[in-house]
């Protein structure tokens, strides 16, 4: 699934470190997702989206 | 809610360590023990408590840990638990039919493997998710 994290992350001008305390995870996993190895579950989706103020489907794109 | 990434690896670190020191403890006292000697019993539970120990803090671990962390110790898990049974059902089967060596067949060898599994298993799926 093709995600816009690290494009709204640059905006925002935080570090992958900064999203991860925000929504409660691992930099690590941040990284995994914003590189598209990993889909996060819906509750770290909503999580995104809430920090981003946006839809969880301006941030992700299924792709189908 | 933050992550203790430090912290949580420096316990689990901590109780691998006391683990394999009194396990290595244990094996060089029984080697230096008569064969059959009772203390063999006492020597052989020395590491049961640490490894308790050692169970107790990956469990923190993974109670702590978020949901791609989870996801990877289960895929590890997965690898380790089912090449364990693979394993042990070929040497069950060998040993129905041929004399297992016991210099390189028994418990103390293929115990060490199980681990291993799991280790591949984990480091398998850290390669998965770009870890």
């Amino acid at each position: 699934m093709k995600n816009r994290l690290r494009v709204l992350r640059a905006e925002r001008e935080w570090t992958q470190q900064d999203l991860a305390e925000r929504v409660g995870v691992s930099r690590q996993t941040i990284h995994s997702i914003e590189s598209g190895r990993y889909d996060p579950s819906l509750p770290l989706a909503f999580g995104l989206a809430r920090v981003f103020d946006l839809a969880i489907e301006e941030i992700f794109d299924p792709g189908d | 809610m933050s992550i203790d990434t430090k912290g949580r690896r420096g316990g689990l670190l901590a109780a691998a360590a006391l683990w394999a020191v009194t396990f290595v403890g244990a094996r060089l006292w029984i080697e230096a023990l008569e064969f059959g000697s009772g203390w063999v019993y006492v020597a052989a539970a020395l590491p049961v408590l640490p490894f308790l120990g050692l169970v107790a803090a990956l469990v923190r671990s993974t109670r702590d840990a978020d949901e791609l962390e989870r996801r990877i110790q289960l895929e590890g898990l997965a690898v380790g638990f089912a090449f364990a049974i693979l394993v042990l059902m070929v040497l069950g089967l060998l040993e129905v039919g041929v004399d297992l060596d016991r210099d390189n067949f028994a418990y103390r060898h293929v115990w060490a493997f199980l681990p291993l599994f799991y280790l591949v298993g984990v480091l398998r799926a850290r390669r998965r998710y770009g870890q």
